[in-house]
């Protein structure tokens, strides 16, 4: 950790005070540490749109699940075992006029 | 849209991160710095419908962000830091800082930190997620997460050294076609 990027995380932060400023400022007389800067605040841009980027992902996984859950709860009505209750159910009602058809 | 404006859009728009970089790092508000960037673009598409010729895009739409910033900062009633000499004069070098030097900017350098920062432990990406888009200060992630200031700088600093690290071996890895 060099202190020219604690200076610069300082002024990311908002929180650099006025002789850490005049310190960066008189760092920034050298071609190196100017170059620094420039990847510096790239990479700040480049970490926000990556935080951004996953955090729509992941609403959009979220969204999925939602709708996937909502889907299978549809779905589920439809599944063998309550297809069977309600079939039961449906033969046993008629039961007494198949019975009297097959007489 | 006339031709020379689209021209001019298509090439405001591949500049756009280095653009952003450099009103971002001086405002340092995700927001503000967008709208500053609509801004610039807005003087640039005017500017052009008015005849002007502009031999360098990049260069003129800096100059007019520099501009930009400055009154963002002056409306942010900072009026006594606008006034600091080392302020303008920290203002001077940045510009300077993206005047003499080229950057790299391509696609695969930003899907590459976007893998990396994916992978990270759900513990390090909050870390991330607090200072850079919830935009909290060094100070309150140090209240959040009950530790000192200087913790959370040094923590900060490892992690942006970690994933600076995972984006160039991601980048030689794919340049081997691996």
């Amino acid at each position: 950790m060099s202190r020219l990027e604690e200076l610069l995380l300082k002024w990311q932060d908002q929180s650099i005070s006025e002789d850490e400023l005049r310190e960066l400022t008189l760092a920034l007389k050298q071609p190196e540490n100017r170059r620094r800067l420039l990847e510096s605040f790239s990479f700040d841009a480049n970490l926000i749109q990556a935080l951004q980027s996953l955090k729509a992902v992941e609403q959009t996984a979220e969204s999925v699940q939602q709708f996937e859950t909502l889907e299978l709860r549809e779905a589920d009505r439809l599944t063998p075992a309550t297809r069977g209750r309600w079939t039961e159910k449906i033969r046993a009602l008629l039961q007494p006029i198949f019975g009297l058809s097959h007489r | 849209m006339d031709d020379k404006t689209k021209e001019i859009t298509t090439e405001f728009l591949a500049n756009r991160q280095r653009l952003m970089s450099f009103i971002y790092g001086l405002v340092r508000d995700p927001q503000a710095a967008e709208d500053i960037f609509q801004e610039t673009w807005l003087k640039l598409a005017n500017a052009v419908q008015q005849g002007m010729v502009i031999h360098q895009p990049a260069k003129w739409c800096r100059k007019v962000a520099k501009n930009l910033v400055l009154q963002y900062w002056r409306q942010q009633r900072n009026a006594k830091v606008v006034a600091d000499s080392s302020l303008l004069e920290f203002l001077e070098f940045v510009d300077l800082a993206f005047e003499e030097n080229a950057l790299e900017q391509t696609s695969d350098r930003q899907q590459a930190l976007n893998d990396c920062v994916a992978v990270l432990p759900p513990k390090s990406r909050r870390l991330l997620a607090l200072k850079y888009d919830d935009g909290y200060s060094l100070e309150r992630i140090a209240q959040v997460a009950e530790q000192s200031t200087a913790a959370v700088i040094k923590a900060l600093l490892r992690l942006r050294q970690a994933l600076a690290s995972c984006v160039e071996k991601k980048l030689r890895l794919s340049e081997l076609g691996l």
